[in-house]
């Protein structure tokens, strides 16, 4: 504080030459503007011209090509639109043009990606489950399972235990088995999307996101 | 890495993959690398809508992926992104050097990221089989392929494992465009000057030689005998004296970190003096001089005022180069920026009317084909 106000003796401001010398005078104040200034301020320095040859041309349709062709495909990326409500002629032409779309998935090397982008492995376990449902043997199986079900319920009242106990609960074992595959089976159909079983937050990123949104972009 | 350039980084994913992208990627140029979980939740996204952006920046070479510990973080690679608005100029340069048929490889090649060869060739060949102007030749294309892989400008993409027998795909790489097309650039500035052609031809042969010889962007080439040199030049029959001038040395080398400098410092002098006029530029180029020790005394215009006031204080200035360099580039990004900004409202505003010429273009495509005479179609 004791420095203070006693400035102008001190070796670190500018003399007054130096200050003429810079343009900075005592009583010369520069007269108050109280007009705006002009919307379009004129531009002294113009930019270059452009030249345009066949060179530029050529690059500019490529350019052109490359964009279009991107847009059509599917890496770019575009949120599903809420409609208004109102059927239009033309949706159904749309419709189509965007199952065809969205049918498509992007062609990557899967290998390279790592496996929480890869079309997921889950999908894969279950179609190869429902395999095993479409064969007729297997559908003939497991009819035959429950018609001996049903038959061992109807007889375990009247023959002695004592006779199938060896068989019994093996089969039992093996029948609740499969009604435990099924019952996941559709579980995982219904399901539909990927996206819960991945999904786990543990909270710890909760405060993170915060902290760092007053300090800006990271230089 | 700067506020300029994330704009720019933005802006360019937006016009190339859409604003999802461009929301993924200007997430991971502000935080880093970033698991998937924490993109959802600054981004907003869904997960799927974010593994999506995500696929699309792996496969076009935009960001890479770590695996540390259980999480995989992503990470975006700000000059990948620059490299495509390159990709037209890259394109010429093929098409000027190979001829329309690398051209057509390398633009599939472009836009399927990667592929293998035997695909990419069937495709090529399978699109052009009715143009009967370009005649494509599936044998042809295969000899073409075959050259530019082995320039480098085609190269294998890194695979996790490759299986016996299985198709090794390819993909254009990207260190390669940038040294050819910079060092376009540089050929280009150093042979310019017309009074002294055979300068200019010298500097390609040399630069040439570099290529083959040294390590890419070494600061010096390792040098070249003259005889070298003269083998070439005498293959050049319209240029007589190109071989009394090469006789003088026995020795040549290109010195890329001198003429990048050079090169660098023309650049700035261009911009100063389309920005701030002549004036300044000549007291830029005053620094400039000053910079390199030969004169000491013109420079400094604040000194000489300083003086006629009688005064004792001396302002020094001198140009910090490689700050400047920064400065002008922060400026490249920004004007490139502002550009993208206004050719996308430009097109917005005529959004109906391009659309309107696509149908029209389409329409008489149809017409063609089914034959109709030029007088319909037009």
């Amino acid at each position: 504080m004791a420095g203070r106000g006693r400035g102008r003796g001190s070796t670190v401001s500018l003399t007054h030459e130096q200050l003429q010398a810079l343009g900075i005078t005592r009583g010369e104040n520069t007269t108050q503007v109280l007009a705006p200034p002009p919307l379009f301020p004129k531009l002294e320095n113009k930019p270059l011209p452009l030249n345009c040859d066949a060179a530029i041309d050529y690059m500019l349709i490529v350019k052109d090509q490359f964009l279009e062709y991107l847009h059509e495909s599917p890496a770019y990326v575009k949120a599903n639109k809420k409609t208004d409500g109102i059927e239009r002629y033309s949706d159904k032409y749309k419709l189509l043009a965007l199952d065809d779309k969205g049918r498509r998935l992007l062609d990557c090397v899967w290998n390279n990606m790592p496996p929480e982008l890869r079309p997921q492995a889950g999908s894969v376990r279950s179609t190869l489950r429902k395999r095993r449902l479409d064969d007729p043997k297997d559908i003939e199986k497991r009819l035959k399972l429950l018609e001996k079900k049903e038959s061992q319920e109807d007889t375990m009242e009247v023959v002695d235990t004592n006779t199938s106990t060896a068989q019994i609960p093996k089969n039992e074992d093996d029948i609740d088995e499969d009604l435990e595959d099924e019952e996941e089976q559709e579980d995982e159909i219904d399901d539909g999307t990927d996206y819960a079983n991945n999904y786990f937050d543990n909270g710890e990123s909760y405060e993170d996101e915060d902290d760092n949104l007053d300090d800006g972009p990271v230089y | 890495m700067s506020h300029q350039l994330g704009r720019l980084i933005s802006q360019i994913l937006h016009r190339y993959f859409g604003d999802l992208v461009q929301n993924v990627g200007y997430d991971l140029f502000t935080y880093g690398s970033k698991p998937i979980v924490m993109i959802t939740k600054s981004t907003g996204l869904t997960r799927l809508q974010v593994i999506e952006c995500l696929r699309t920046l792996l496969k076009f070479d935009l960001a890479v992926f770590e695996a540390t510990g259980v999480a995989i973080t992503y990470k975006l690679v700000p000059d990948n992104v620059l490299l495509l608005i390159r990709y037209p100029r890259y394109l010429l340069q093929i098409k000027s050097k190979y001829g329309s048929e690398a051209e057509l490889i390398v633009e599939e090649l472009l836009q399927k990221a990667n592929s293998t060869a035997t695909q990419l060739l069937v495709t090529i060949a399978n699109k052009y089989k009715d143009d009967k102007e370009k005649n494509i030749n599936i044998v042809q294309l295969k000899d073409t392929f075959i050259s530019l892989a082995t320039a480098g400008y085609i190269q294998q993409s890194p695979v996790a494992e490759i299986k016996e027998g299985s198709e090794i795909p390819t993909l254009v790489p990207v260190a390669t465009i940038v040294p050819d097309l910079d060092a376009r650039v540089l050929m280009q500035a150093m042979a310019n000057p017309a009074d002294v052609k055979d300068t200019g031809e010298i500097m390609c042969l040399l630069l040439k030689q570099m290529y083959l010889v040294s390590a890419a962007w070494a600061e010096e080439s390792t040098p070249t005998a003259v005889t070298d040199i003269r083998e070439h030049a005498k293959r050049l029959t319209d240029r007589p004296l190109l071989m009394q001038h090469l006789d003088h040395y026995l020795k040549y080398a290109v010195r890329g970190a001198g003429a990048a400098e050079r090169l660098l410092c023309d650049v700035i002098e261009h911009l100063v003096t389309e920005r701030l006029g002549s004036n300044a530029a000549r007291i830029d180029s005053c620094q400039e001089i000053h910079r390199r020790g030969r004169y000491t005394e013109e420079c400094n215009p604040m000194r000489r005022a300083g003086q006629a006031q009688g005064g004792k204080a001396i302002y020094l200035y001198n140009v910090h180069l490689y700050e400047v360099a920064h400065t002008a580039r922060e400026m490249c990004y920004r004007a490139l920026h502002n550009l993208m900004l206004v050719s996308d409202e430009t097109r917005a505003k005529h959004a109906r009317a391009l659309d309107k010429q696509r149908r029209v273009r389409s329409i008489v495509h149809g017409m063609r084909v089914r034959g109709a005479g030029n007088t319909d179609s037009s």
